[in-house]
This record gives C-alpha cells, sequence and structure tokens, in this order.
C-alpha cells in the first residue's frame, strides 16, 4: 500500500501563489471575497508563508508554503467528536465532509492551523462558479475541510493502476499543487518506496518538518534553503 | 380482606405524644403491625431491616462502569476502528467514559430503590388527603386498625392522650 | 414542635408559590422579551450560518465557548456546597441547600445549549450520541467533547435528583395545603406520605446522592478543562488546567448563590430565614475559593512566564499587556483585588458587602473564561496566522438571552417550588417540646414500642 507524501523545496520556492491558485480551482474552494478576507476567513488549502527578517532596508522575505500535514500522530484526529477526520490506510488524513457537525476542535488543536471553515455556504463571484470540478463535492456551511492531497486524483490514478494491473507508478499522482509549482518546488508520491523521486529527496540532508519537536509526525517533508 | 376492618385516625399535636399514645397501645396488645404513623417531620424510627440504598447504588455503578467500558472499548474492538498507529483502544478515555457511566448507574440505582423501598409512585386514597392535610398543618397523624371490639378502647386510649380522633371505618 | 411555630413557617416559606404580584409578571415578561430576541438572533445565526459571529481562523472559538464553560462553573454552586455541607452536617446550611441545587440544575440546562449553538451544524448535534444508525455512525470516544457528553449527562441527571428528592415531603405538603396547582405537587410528590420508613429511607436516599454528587461535580469540570488542555495549543497545554476549572466553577458558583439569596432575601421577603450569617458564612467560603483561585492562577502564569518559550510567551503577552490587557486585570481586579478585602474584614462582610463582592466575582470568572478561551487561540503556533477577535452582535445577544432564560427559569421555580426546604429548616429548629433536645433529633431517642 503506497505511503503519500510530499516534498517542499523552499530553495526553489519563490512564494509566486501558482499553488494556491490551482488548489482553489481543483478543489472548488469558495471564494471568500475581500470582506470576509480582512475578517480572516480566506479559504486557502495551501498557502504561502511569508516571514520577514532584518530592519529595513535590508529585509528578507522568506517564504514556506503551509499546507495539511497529514499527520501520523494528528491532533486533530482524536478530538473530532463524530469521527469526520480520521487516518486512512494510506496515510491520509481524511475529511469525511458529511460527518462533520461543526464542533471546529480539530481546527482549534491542528498546530499548523491549516483547518478551514465553512462560515457560510460557498460562494464564487461570476464566473467562477461555471468551473467547478465535477470530482470534487463542495461543502455546504457548518463544516471544516481541508487538504486532501487531491484525494480525487489519487483514487483515479488508483483506478487505472488497477484497470491496466500494475502498480501506481512514481510521479502518476501529481496534487494540484505540484503540477502547477513553476519551479517544481513541490514533489508528490510515494514514501514508502525508497526509489521515488520524493523518498529521495527526503533523504536529503536539507529535509526538516514543520514544528517536529511537537511529534505530529508530519508527511510533508520541507527542504531548508541553501545547497546540500 | 384485612384481619383489622376498623380503622381508627387520629391526630396529635407533637410526635412525644404519639410516643406515649403507642405505649399505650402496645400494654394494650396493639402491635406495631397495627398502627401506620405518619408526619411531616423525619422520624427516625428504629428501623431493623436495613436499606437496600446504598448497596443498590453500589450494584448500579459497577452495572454502570461496565456498560461503560463496553461502549467505549468493546465498540471500538468490535468495529475494528482505523486510528492511524494509534492503539484501538485508547485507555485513559475509556477510564473517563466507565467514571461518568459508573456514576450515572449508582444515581439511578439510588434512585430506583428509594422508589421502591419508599412506596411511592403510587397514589393516595380519599382518606389519605385528609392526613395530608393535617400533615400540612404541622399535626401528627397516627392510624390503628382493629377488631371491632378494640375500638372503643383504642379510641380512649387516643383521646386520653390528647388526640383527636377523626375517622372511624 | 410548636404548633403556631410550624404554621408560621410554613405561611413564610410557601408565601412566594402561593402570592404572585405584578413584579413576577413585569420580570418574566422582561426577560421573555429578550429571551424572544436571543432566539431570533441564534435562528439568524443558524440560517446564514456562522459567518455572522466574529470567528475566523484561528480563532474559531469565543464568547460562545467562554460561556459554556462560565456556566458549567455556576452549576457548580448546589452540588459542590450542598453536598459538602450535608455531609458535614453543616447546619446553616438549610436555608440556601434548595437555592443553590436550583442554580446547579438550571446552569446546566443553559451551558450545553451554548455547545448546541455553537456548533457549524447544530441540526445534527445527536450524532454524538451512541446509537446503532443506518449510517454506520458512531461517537469517538477519544474526543474530549464525548467526555463532556457523558459526564454531564451523568451530572445532570445527578443533581435533578439531588434537587428532587429533599424536595419530595415539600411537594406533599403544597399538594396537601395549596389551593392551586394541585395536579403538579400531586404528580410530582409521588404519593409521599410521610411514613417513618418513608423518612428514614429519604435521608439515606439523601445522604448517599451527596456523597456522590461530589465526585461527579468534580469530573465534570475537569473534562471541561481538558478540552483545553489536551490539545497542544500554548497556554492551554497545562496540567494544572483540571483542578484550576475545578476551584474556578466552585468560586464562581458560590457567588451566584450569594446572588441568589440576596435577590430571594428581598423579593421573596425571606429575611428571617436568610440572615447575616448566612451571608457571613457562605462569604468566608468565597474568600478562601478567591486565595486558591488566586493561588492558582500565579502558578500558571508564573510558570510560564519563568519558562519564557516563545509560543507561550507570545500569548502572555496578549494576555497581559496586549489587546487582552483590560480583560485580563479586570479579571484580576474582580476575582480577588477587590472582593478578597471586602470579604476579610467582618466590618465589610455584611449582606450589601457579600453581595457587591458575589457580582464582582461572577464578573471577572466570566473574564476568565474569555481571557483563556480567547487568548490562546488568537496565537496559534505559526505566526504568521495570528489575529485578533472580538464579538458582535449576534454573540452578544444570545449571550444576554441566555443570562435572561437563566433568571426566567430561576423566577420559574421560584413560583413553583418553595425555595427554602420547609421540612429542613422545621427540622432545625429547636423544639418546644421537651423529649426532642437537639435540632434534627428523632424518635429514636426513645424507640417506639414494637
Amino acid at each position: 500500500m503506497p505511503q503519500w507524501g510530499m516534498v517542499i523545496d523552499l530553495d526553489r520556492c519563490t512564494g509566486c501563489n501558482a499553488c494556491v491558485a490551482a488548489c482553489h480551482a481543483e478543489n472548488n474552494l469558495p471564494i471568500a471575497g475581500e470582506e470576509e478576507a480582512a475578517k480572516g476567513r480566506s479559504f486557502h488549502w495551501i498557502r504561502i508563508e511569508r516571514y520577514i527578517e532584518g530592519e529595513y532596508p535590508n529585509l528578507k522575505t522568506r517564504f514556506i508554503p503551509v499546507l495539511c500535514q497529514h499527520c501520523d500522530e494528528a491532533p486533530c484526529e482524536p478530538v473530532c467528536p463524530v469521527f469526520a477526520t480520521y487516518h486512512s490506510p494510506q496515510g491520509l488524513n481524511v475529511q469525511v465532509y458529511n460527518r462533520c457537525i461543526g464542533t471546529r476542535f480539530c481546527a482549534n488543536a491542528c498546530p499548523y492551523t491549516v483547518r478551514h471553515f465553512n462560515w457560510f455556504d460557498p460562494r464564487w463571484p461570476e464566473p467562477l462558479e461555471r468551473q467547478l470540478n465535477p470530482e470534487v463535492s463542495v461543502r455546504t456551511k457548518g463544516m471544516i475541510e481541508k487538504c486532501t492531497f487531491c484525494i480525487q486524483r489519487i483514487r483515479k490514478a488508483a483506478d487505472l493502476a488497477k484497470d491496466e494491473e500494475r502498480p501506481v507508478g512514481d510521479g502518476e499522482v501529481q496534487p494540484a499543487c505540484a503540477q502547477s509549482c513553476p519551479t517544481d518546488a513541490i514533489v508528490f508520491g510515494d514514501l514508502s518506496d525508497p526509489g521515488s523521486r520524493v523518498s529521495k529527496l527526503a533523504s536529503q540532508r536539507r529535509a526538516f518538518r514543520l514544528q517536529e519537536d511537537l511529534g505530529t509526525q508530519p508527511r510533508v517533508i520541507y527542504l531548508k534553503e541553501g545547497s546540500e | 380482606m384485612s384481619p383489622f376492618p376498623v380503622r381508627i385516625i387520629a391526630s396529635f399535636h407533637d410526635l412525644p405524644t404519639v410516643q406515649q399514645a403507642l405505649a399505650d397501645l402496645e400494654h394494650q396488645g396493639i402491635g406495631r403491625n397495627q398502627w401506620e404513623l405518619f408526619s411531616s417531620q423525619p422520624v427516625g424510627v428504629d428501623e431493623n431491616e436495613k436499606s437496600f440504598i446504598a448497596r443498590s447504588a453500589l450494584i448500579g455503578g459497577i452495572l454502570g462502569a461496565v456498560g461503560g467500558g463496553g461502549l467505549a472499548a468493546g465498540t471500538a474492538v468490535a468495529m475494528g476502528l482505523q486510528t492511524g498507529g494509534m492503539p484501538t483502544v485508547a485507555y485513559a478515555p475509556v477510564g473517563i467514559i466507565v467514571f461518568a457511566l459508573g456514576g450515572l448507574g449508582a444515581v439511578i440505582g439510588t434512585l430506583i430503590s428509594f422508589f421502591a423501598e419508599a412506596g411511592l409512585a403510587r397514589f393516595p386514597d380519599p382518606a389519605e388527603a385528609e392526613i395530608g392535610r393535617r400533615l400540612s398543618r404541622g399535626e401528627t397523624v397516627l392510624s390503628v386498625s382493629c377488631q371491632p371490639h378494640e375500638s372503643p378502647r383504642v379510641e380512649k386510649i387516643l383521646k386520653l392522650r390528647g388526640a383527636e380522633v377523626y375517622l372511624e371505618a | 414542635m410548636d404548633q403556631a411555630a410550624a404554621v408560621a413557617i410554613h405561611r413564610d416559606l410557601t408565601r412566594p408559590v402561593l402570592e404572585t404580584g405584578r413584579g413576577f409578571y413585569m420580570t418574566l415578561a422582561a426577560l421573555g422579551t429578550v429571551m424572544a430576541w436571543a432566539l431570533f438572533c441564534w435562528g439568524y445565526q443558524v440560517y446564514h450560518g456562522l459567518g455572522v459571529t466574529g470567528f475566523n481562523r484561528p480563532v474559531f472559538w469565543g464568547v460562545y465557548i467562554a460561556n459554556f464553560i462560565f456556566w458549567i462553573g455556576i452549576s457548580h454552586a448546589g452540588t459542590l456546597i450542598s453536598a459538602i455541607l450535608r455531609v458535614t452536617q453543616a447546619g446553616w446550611r438549610r436555608p440556601i441547600t434548595r437555592c443553590a441545587e436550583a442554580i446547579t440544575v438550571l446552569a446546566l440546562m443553559i451551558g450545553p445549549m451554548f455547545i448546541l449553538i455553537d456548533l457549524g451544524r447544530s441540526w445534527l448535534f445527536y450524532w454524538v450520541l451512541p446509537y446503532p444508525s443506518e449510517r454506520g455512525l458512531w461517537p469517538n470516544f477519544r474526543s474530549p467533547l464525548l467526555w463532556d457528553v457523558s459526564c454531564i449527562t451523568t451530572y445532570l441527571i445527578g443533581s435533578l435528583t439531588y434537587l428532587y428528592l429533599p424536595m419530595i415531603p415539600d411537594l406533599a405538603l403544597l399538594r396537601d395545603s395549596t389551593p392551586c396547582r394541585r395536579w403538579l405537587y400531586r404528580t410530582l410528590a409521588l404519593g409521599w406520605k410521610g411514613t417513618p420508613r418513608q423518612w428514614h429511607r429519604l435521608e439515606t436516599a439523601i445522604s448517599v446522592m451527596a456523597v456522590l454528587i461530589i465526585p461527579i461535580a468534580v469530573s465534570v469540570h475537569t473534562v471541561v478543562s481538558w478540552i483545553f488542555a489536551m490539545t497542544l495549543n500554548p497556554m492551554w497545554h497545562s496540567t494544572i488546567f483540571a483542578p484550576y476549572f475545578v476551584v474556578g466553577a466552585i468560586f464562581s458558583g458560590i457567588a451566584i448563590l450569594l446572588l441568589a439569596m440576596s435577590i430571594l432575601r428581598k423579593s421573596a421577603r425571606l429575611e428571617m430565614y436568610l440572615r447575616p450569617v448566612h451571608f457571613n458564612n457562605v462569604g468566608l467560603l468565597l474568600l478562601a475559593l478567591s486565595l486558591i483561585w488566586l493561588y492558582f492562577t500565579i502558578a500558571e502564569y508564573v510558570t510560564t512566564w519563568y519558562g519564557d518559550l516563545p509560543e507561550e510567551m507570545a500569548v502572555f503577552r496578549y494576555k497581559l499587556a496586549g489587546p487582552l490587557a483590560p480583560y485580563f486585570w479586570g479579571m484580576v481586579a474582580c476575582c480577588f483585588l477587590i472582593p478578597a478585602p471586602v470579604l476579610a474584614f467582618k466590618k465589610t462582610r455584611t449582606i450589601a458587602g457579600t453581595t457587591a463582592a458575589a457580582a464582582l466575582v461572577v464578573v471577572g470568572m466570566w473574564l476568565e473564561r474569555y481571557v483563556i478561551v480567547v487568548g490562546t487561540l488568537t496565537h496559534p503556533r505559526l505566526a504568521f496566522n495570528w489575529r485578533d477577535y472580538a464579538p458582535t452582535w449576534v454573540e452578544l445577544s444570545i449571550m444576554a438571552g441566555a443570562f435572561a432564560y437563566f433568571a426566567f427559569l430561576y423566577v420559574l421555580f421560584t413560583k413553583l417550588f418553595p425555595i427554602i426546604s420547609v421540612w429542613e429548616w422545621k427540622a432545625g429548629l429547636p423544639s418546644a417540646s421537651p423529649p426532642r433536645p437537639s435540632p434534627g433529633a428523632t424518635l429514636s431517642h426513645e424507640p417506639l414500642p414494637r
């Protein structure tokens, strides 16, 4: 069984936000709008966090794309009273929308603040409502949602491989963010296969995981800036 | 059919006189099974039979705790919970549920045994409505059942002790 | 007992039940208006979604959850006061036990309501109950919310029982002496006759319940605190949260009890029964809890400050010197700085003094809950996501509605039932008749003939 994981090379990330836009399009994320975003209700399953270092005029901005880390020891999972979020055998942290009753306990328990709540029913400005992805369900008000590692794409690739009676090949599954990254900073694949690209990158000495000291065992591996 | 067809109901002003009256009745051979006392105040008579309430609370508590354990741990095992590497049964949370439902069982056990032992949840007959009215005025009511030939004697004793005999049936 | 005294007590204590003035209806109407407005606001929120509140990411919880903790805390008034006083056989408890137990039951009806209001999909609240369904859903007993569901259910049923049992003789009294609402008292009295056996069993059941309810009450605020302490969040993930919350709960419970006593004393004309000595004693309890609360607060904040972890200090500074500072220092002032001196001196520990101190403590403990919930949430570990929070009119209206609802239910309760236990009060009187020498003495001093 594949164990899905992701590597994000911070040395390559330019902070261009292409992954954010691609994720919106792929996963039917509602558009919060200017007013709601100002209230802190923007929807981004992946976001580019910006940290500014130094004093003006010697500033340096560093970017880090943060998405659901699909923790193996996820703090969000045990706190859900209705099992709306649970761990899949393939290592995904899965959110079952229809089960969610909206306690938002998971969102508070998440040390990465990557869970999003539908404050209203989803809205899209014209003509974005015409480009909804038919393979992804639209969420209604009162539910939590978050990055799924584009599970619909994983399913599709697994189905195809099953039809052709072969295992899913490396690089065959590409989440929208990885696919759209112009600098190829995001790589997705099977961490249990030592030959996969994601495994090789993850074994670099630059590799670290976000807030690793919390013991959450994230599935997203970052590569530090600088050379190997 | 009661072996004592006549029932005499009398009301007293305070408990001590009732005691004296009961002592007099005892002299005349009217035993414990022939009278009943009603009071608006706690009367701690010597109860030889032990109350089952504390034991019932304990039994209820044990049943509740077992039920809580079954609910929390049993169903997790039966359903084969997918927990992503964590153990299927988490002991501390099961302990909490066991505690909570054990407490619930104990409360319900107490309540049920109290109702059963105090003979509650049965509605009073009309004769007892008058008893209630007198109790609400702070009186103490004694009901004595006896044979027809005993009744004048009983009535006399009660009246000697200052009682108001208000019903004879 | 002296019959005249019995009649007088009976008259005094049942008067609020029998006589209804204009004030009663006006109070109910005013409270009802606030409640109706709050109900409208809740409907508005359910219809539009939780976006009508001030919540955002990362502050997913706010006033509602603060109120949840606050009301569950208030509910510790009855059981912990009245059970502990009963277990220790404190004679002065008699006029205040029922008053306190009623607060418990009613506050327990308000508290969990806030969880319901806070849910994104309130209409699916029953999914947290374990029942077999065609969807194969099952609650997750690992979740602290399920611990809350279990413990609060037990506590609600337990405290209802604990309120009801000592009330049965009084219900029978009302059944037999009241011209109105007989069907109600007749049903609730369950045919109580007052035989020696019933009295004996009642006292046994009450003492069993008094012992049972103490650990249950402690467990409730423990699991409430664990909602926060079980997460990894800075200044929530604390080992002393459970006892800290329990102490705070008892603290606020005693304060609400004092307020209720003070209001009842005037509105129900119970000056003869709720005397200065009761305010003095409960005031001393409040003072003790204020000191324990201060001790826990210092222990919590000083260790955080000395540890100086960056994530924790972000929250710490936000609370003590940031936008939450007025709330934090307001809390310190209301929970300790002002009430403690007032309660410490005999001269100020009067009815007015204790009432004022209690009112401050209620406010202070609400602020504490708010500061704990909001302070941590505004400062998650990844600093990019920090954000402030302010409640909207919807949240404040619903909160006002809850306070009105509590008052409404309490007023209704005092109208339907004697708020001071008639039989317990009578049993506590030194008797005029010689063979009953001490309060609570019974026939068992001279065993009945068998």
